[in-house]
């Protein structure tokens, strides 16, 4: 593949970074060359190539010291790739404090070619960094089906509790995690084609009462740990929470069940035959209920006694 | 007078993904994005949907499936319900056979037919966006208000924020990945409400809904 590396060297896009005395190409995607003006932004100056569940992504910004901010907001499960090609790019650049007359600077976000996130506000920047990174893999992940949902192991079986924002798995999940189960996600149950859940073990995203912003909060702090081996849907629990509610929850039948949790998968409409097929596998061994609950804590316990 | 129950109707094959469950069947409409529960009886009938079997011969291998009378009505009933759902290529429904309420059909059968009753559950998929946990707004949206009937599920609308979802009484406000089928309407115009109650607020601060 020696042409290869020639023809990117000698190619005046390319970007060359320097990093104690070595060099690695910044990432570029098939389409877009790692121009220096590309965006219209001189000077990306840090990067790196990823693989993640399969899909590698690059990243990149002009303030090397955001590297590594930039990494730690990267799902859990990833690891360095020494090719520059990559499928996805996203590119952070952060403004220079002064350049406009109100003394104010905008930092963009790039996915690809296209601006996604622009802001004064950096924090909400990385916010949607992170935000785009995950929905980008959750979606073309290639051997994993991303669902919407908590999930634990518990003697031997992961519990997963699938729904939308604000339906509180977080709390339940924290709950299941204080009572002695082993923490999986509080984001997405993801699951292979047998059907196991794989661990996502991202720090817990708690959210203040009355807040839109959440803190992380590592499962340690929960007196928790994280699991490590696939496991096989014991139990998948469908609830929405009424305060001061009591448990109330029926068996769905497996087609219904399918229901619940198509209805939170990620991929369900780029790979239906895959989705269905491994959703299919969850609920021919896996009981599933639906109903209402109450607090996390009581249901925690409701749920670790079926 | 006519007699219907000599008509056929024929099942649709093509776009479809098919899963076959122990006392349902699964089906997922690649063209729509919906994915239909079919319980025992109206996969029953959809899979005698040959375009040669008629209503009365179906009502007879119910019959013989299930070991218990069997109505044409509940044939009629299911055979609407599957035309609703898209999963027949013609819908050959006679006027005073659609739209049957399923009371109605439990009022002129007797409770007993309740296990007979062919039902057709069906969900739309939904959006990469719809189905994460974050979703990122452009613009701030005020006094908007979430439309339980238009197809969002778990309806979310906090004040100065935005709901997610699509339908019913709002259109989308939300950023969408490349090559998401939704359109990205954000960094271009605000949102539109076509409820025309419902504020967009133009400041310049982003909402962040997770």
């Amino acid at each position: 593949m020696r042409w290869k590396y020639i023809h990117f060297i000698r190619s005046p896009s390319v970007v060359i970074e320097n990093i104690l005395g070595t060099t690695r190409l910044l990432p570029h995607n098939r389409d877009t060359s790692a121009s220096l003006e590309e965006n219209g932004h001189p000077g990306w100056v840090a990067g790196r190539s990823i693989v993640a569940y399969g899909i590698r992504i690059g990243i990149r910004t002009n303030k090397s010291a955001f590297l590594d901010r930039l990494l730690a907001l990267i799902p859990p499960v990833w690891k360095s790739s020494s090719t520059p090609v990559v499928e996805r790019l996203f590119s952070l650049w952060v403004g220079t404090t002064g350049l406009r007359r109100n003394g104010r600077s905008s930092h963009q976000l790039y996915e690809d070619g296209q601006v996604v996130a622009n802001s004064e506000d950096l924090d909400w920047v990385l916010e949607a960094f992170e935000r785009q990174v995950k929905m980008y893999l959750a979606e073309m992940a290639p051997h994993r089906v991303f669902v919407h949902a908590g999930a634990v192991g518990w003697q031997g079986k992961a519990i997963i509790v699938p729904g939308r924002s604000y339906s509180g798995k977080t709390s339940l999940v924290a709950e299941l995690v204080r009572a002695g189960a082993t923490y999986y996600s509080d984001e997405y149950a993801v699951l292979d084609k047998y059907g196991r859940v794989h661990p996502y073990p991202s720090p817990l995203a708690v959210r203040d009462p009355g807040s839109l912003r959440q803190k992380r909060c590592p499962v340690e702090e929960f007196g928790g740990n994280t699991g490590v081996r696939p496991l096989p849907v014991g139990l998948v629990v469908v609830s929405h929470y009424k305060p001061g509610g009591r448990q109330r929850h029926r068996r769905l039948s497996a087609g219904q069940a399918m229901l619940e949790l198509l209805d939170n998968t990620v991929p369900a409409r780029r790979k239906p035959e895959v989705v269905m097929t491994t959703l299919q596998k969850v609920v021919s061994e896996a009981l599933v209920l639906k109903g209402v609950r109450g607090e996390a804590n009581e249901t925690a316990r409701f749920i670790l006694e079926r | 007078m006519e007699n219907n129950n000599h008509q056929v109707a024929l099942a649709r094959q093509e776009d479809l993904v098919v899963r076959e469950l122990p006392e349902e069947v699964m089906v997922y409409d690649l063209k729509r994005h919906k994915a239909h529960c079919l319980n025992k009886t109206a996969a029953f009938i959809w899979q005698h949907c040959d375009g040669q079997t008629t209503v009365t011969q179906m009502a007879r291998l119910l019959q013989q499936e299930v070991g218990s009378p069997i109505d044409e009505e509940v044939i009629w009933y299911g055979l609407d319900n599957l035309g609703k759902a898209d999963l027949l290529e013609e819908t050959l429904m006679p006027a005073a056979k659609a739209g049957l309420s399923r009371r109605q059909v439990l009022r002129r059968l007797g409770v007993g037919a309740l296990v007979a009753i062919p039902t057709v559950v069906s969900l739309v998929a939904p959006t990469v966006a719809q189905a994460v946990t974050g979703v990122t707004v452009q613009f701030k949206v005020s006094n908007a208000t979430c439309d339980p009937g238009g197809g969002v599920i778990n309806p979310v609308c906090i004040n100065n924020s935005c709901c997610t979802g699509g339908g019913g009484g709002y259109t989308l406000c939300q950023a969408s990945p490349p090559g998401s089928p939704e359109p990205s309407e954000c960094g271009v115009t605000p949102c539109t409400f076509t409820d025309s109650s419902a504020v967009c607020n133009t400041s310049s601060t982003p909402g962040v809904l997770r």
